[in-house]
């Protein structure tokens, strides 16, 4: 691979900078566990510096960029939050109440900053995501959206 | 330095230099994946509910963490291990690859998004302190060290490649205007720049016309219009490193946002020309010059004036504050020359309105203007009109100075419209008849020079970039007894008698202008001028300066007035 292919396939997301820096999963691994320690102990910055930097050692994993948008949210950094939870979206295999969950912190963020249609156009994809789905449908209802 | 085809004349800049639309729409409409636009709910009263549940901060909130974020942690029984497989190794290979062998040129984009990267793991390094030491240094041996020296090597080779490709574009740019090649450009007025709604509204674009587009994922992209909605939308295609085709539909709003100004636009500012050519590597609009230099839009922006949006009146927004009005708590111009802050408000414990009046405004050629006007407590009044003397020298100052900026007159053209400015207040507060009197300190700063037009017991100190007092003007006054000012009714009839003085201050000096409410505030120039060093800007100087006189206003400190401050930074 040439130092152009390389680069390409690391800016795209298509390969991680761990798996060509040889960091290995275990390490991957403990650093995560370290950010949600961070992040359940309140130290929400420093749970955004460890998931952002996962997120860029593994871009193709969804987890590190929905760990990060909460973070991020935690920090009312809410536009980065958004963008975050987008991209976790945008490439998260997720069962259905992980993405209606995903799906409504993306309303909530949308709402802060004031982008009512695009919270208005999520919630209905929450709906339709969640309807088949009885935990979905408990989550749903919490937020009073539930059919 | 091996340098192939520019990104920018792929993108945006063909061989002279001019932008050129790609014929992508027809691509696109074969390949283009379908918009979903955003599905309605149908039941309003039920998405509002909703809303209000998941607002931010809301207690259901926490029901969105996945399980693990949500769960407490637990002590850890058993110590854990990193393994670090060929880190060390790999990065160095790579490292070594990038500081020994030419890149070519298109490979800057894909090198600076994964720069993007491995910088954000680098910020993880300080995050990891909680790991036990020995742990956090084999990480930073065998993997931050690495990654500091790969983003270091692609940033050197990267801007190696930039200039080079600057050089050349530069070259080729001087070329097509020394051909008359650049009429594809749209030109537009200062004022029209200026007016950001007006600027980059969506409705001026058309089907093919280039934008800047903004990513779902985050990031910008250099795009084309190829549909426009309705509801004023746009539908914008871009092509991503794989040359795949994507549609991304942007609100006006999105439109004005990304595009802060329009591509294919051109304007005079400082007496350059600039044209509005594309994106630049890092996906900012980009302006040149007719040098071929390139500047940042945002910045650019930042830096037009507000002169050219004042109407004949000049209003609060416009930087005048007159008649019992006051600054909402700093208002700051930024000019290529320095900065320019002002706080003008009736201070504490004296009377409940402000008859102290400031004005700033940076002009055309990035120079700066400041006044500073107090009318006289102990003088006449005129309740109906609170503030009338400084309103109308500063409204004077305003009208005097503002040609100057207009036919882009020198510093003594300035000092002449100042002392036009004193006069002309003068006639008009006696003309009202109210024995109303105002001081009048005011000030054009061109880079490092500054005249200064002072009369009455206002005033200016300049300073050095340490804080160290260099001069200021003499008070024209003692203590309540004025002996000169705008309005004075001197007893042989005789017009006032403004000091004149020309300052050159030194690099990143302060200008300081200010009412008595400063002067009388009991601190000494060493005092002041430690108080504006360590504030570092005119804003934070404007800021500091008035927290802390207003302190000692309610202290007893300092004499209880009305308070007006301007800070000037120079460059």
């Amino acid at each position: 691979m040439s130092n152009a292919e390389l680069f390409s396939a690391i800016a795209s997301g298509a390969r991680g900078v761990g798996e060509l820096a040889g960091v290995g999963v275990e390490t991957i691994a403990r650093i995560r566990a370290l950010g949600v320690t961070a992040f359940t102990c309140g130290r929400h910055e420093q749970a955004a510096a460890i998931f952002a930097g996962l997120e860029a050692l593994e871009p193709q994993v969804a987890q590190h960029s929905l760990y990060l948008a909460h973070a991020l949210s935690a920090l009312h950094r809410t536009q980065e939050a958004r963008d975050a939870v987008s991209r976790h979206l945008a490439i998260a295999d997720s069962t259905c109440v992980e993405r209606v969950r995903a799906l409504l912190l993306r309303v909530s963020l949308s709402l802060a900053l004031g982008e009512r249609a695009e919270a208005a156009a999520d919630l209905s994809r929450a709906r339709d995501t969640g309807q088949e789905n009885s935990e979905a449908q408990v989550l749903l209802a919490a937020f009073g959206a539930a059919r | 330095m091996n340098v192939k085809a520019s990104p920018i004349d792929r993108q945006v800049v063909k061989g002279e230099a001019i932008y050129s639309p790609r014929p992508l729409a027809a691509k696109a409409t074969q390949s283009a994946e379908v918009l979903s636009g955003p599905a309605l709910l149908d039941d309003v009263s039920l998405l509002s509910g909703a809303f209000a549940q998941l607002s931010a901060g809301s207690v259901n909130h926490k029901l969105l963490l996945p399980p693990e974020l949500a769960t407490p942690p637990v002590a850890e029984k058993t110590r854990g291990r990193l393994v670090l497989d060929e880190a060390a190794s790999a990065l160095a290979e790579l490292s070594a690859l990038y500081a020994d062998h030419y890149i070519r040129e298109e490979e800057i984009p894909a090198l600076a998004m994964a720069g993007g990267r491995l910088e954000k793991i680098l910020e993880m390094e300080r995050a990891i302190s909680m790991l036990p030491r020995p742990i956090q240094e084999r990480l930073k041996a065998a993997l931050f060290d690495p990654l500091r020296e790969l983003v270091a090597a692609a940033k050197k080779h990267e801007g190696m490649v930039w200039g080079a490709v600057q050089e050349r574009d530069g070259a080729a740019f001087k070329r097509a205007l020394a051909a008359g090649g650049v009429d594809k450009y749209t030109p537009l007025s200062l004022e029209t720049v200026t007016k950001r709604s007006e600027l980059n509204g969506a409705h001026r674009y058309a089907i093919g016309d280039p934008i800047r587009v903004a990513l779902p994922q985050g990031g910008a992209a250099f795009g084309f219009v190829t549909q426009k909605k309705e509801d004023g939308s746009l539908i914008a295609e871009w092509l991503d490193q794989r040359d795949q085709i994507h549609l991304v539909e942007m609100s006006p709003e999105k439109v004005a946002k990304e595009n802060i100004l329009k591509i294919g636009d051109s304007f005079q500012n400082w007496g350059h020309t600039y044209w509005v050519t594309g994106i630049d590597e890092r996906q900012n609009i980009r302006l040149v010059d007719e040098t071929g230099a390139r500047y940042d839009a945002f910045e650019m922006m930042n830096r037009l004036v507000p002169l050219e949006r004042m109407g004949d009146s000049p209003t609060l927004t416009s930087g005048l504050f007159a008649g019992n009005a006051a600054s909402k708590t700093v208002f700051v111009n930024r000019a290529r020359g320095g900065e320019v802050a002002l706080h003008t408000h009736r201070g504490h414990g004296y009377k409940d309105h402000n008859e102290d009046a400031g004005a700033t405004f940076v002009d055309s050629r990035g120079r700066i203007y400041s006044g500073v006007f107090d009318q006289a407590g102990g003088e006449g009044s005129d309740p109906n009109q609170l503030g009338a003397a400084s309103r109308e020298a500063g409204l004077a100052f305003f009208e005097q100075t503002r040609e100057v900026a207009r036919r882009g007159g020198s510093l003594e053209d300035g000092v002449q419209a100042l002392l036009h400015a004193v006069q002309s207040a003068h006639q008009s507060v006696l003309g009202r008849g109210k024995r109303e009197v105002s001081t009048f300190v005011g000030a054009m700063i061109e880079g490092r020079r500054a005249v200064v037009v002072n009369l009455g017991d206002s005033g200016a100190m300049l300073f050095d970039a340490r804080g160290t007092f260099q001069t200021k003007t003499v008070d024209q006054g003692l203590g309540r007894m004025i002996f000169d000012g705008i309005g004075y009714p001197h007893k042989d009839g005789r017009a006032p008698q403004p000091d004149v003085y020309r300052w050159e201050a030194p690099q990143g000096g302060y200008l300081v202008l200010g009412s008595d409410g400063l002067f009388d505030s009991g601190l000494s120039e060493a005092q002041l001028g430690a108080v504006v060093a360590r504030a570092g800007s005119a804003e934070a100087a404007t800021k500091a300066l008035r927290d802390l006189i207003v302190e000692r206003m309610k202290s007893g400190e300092g004499k209880k007035d009305n308070l007006t401050i301007s800070v000037v930074r120079v460059e």
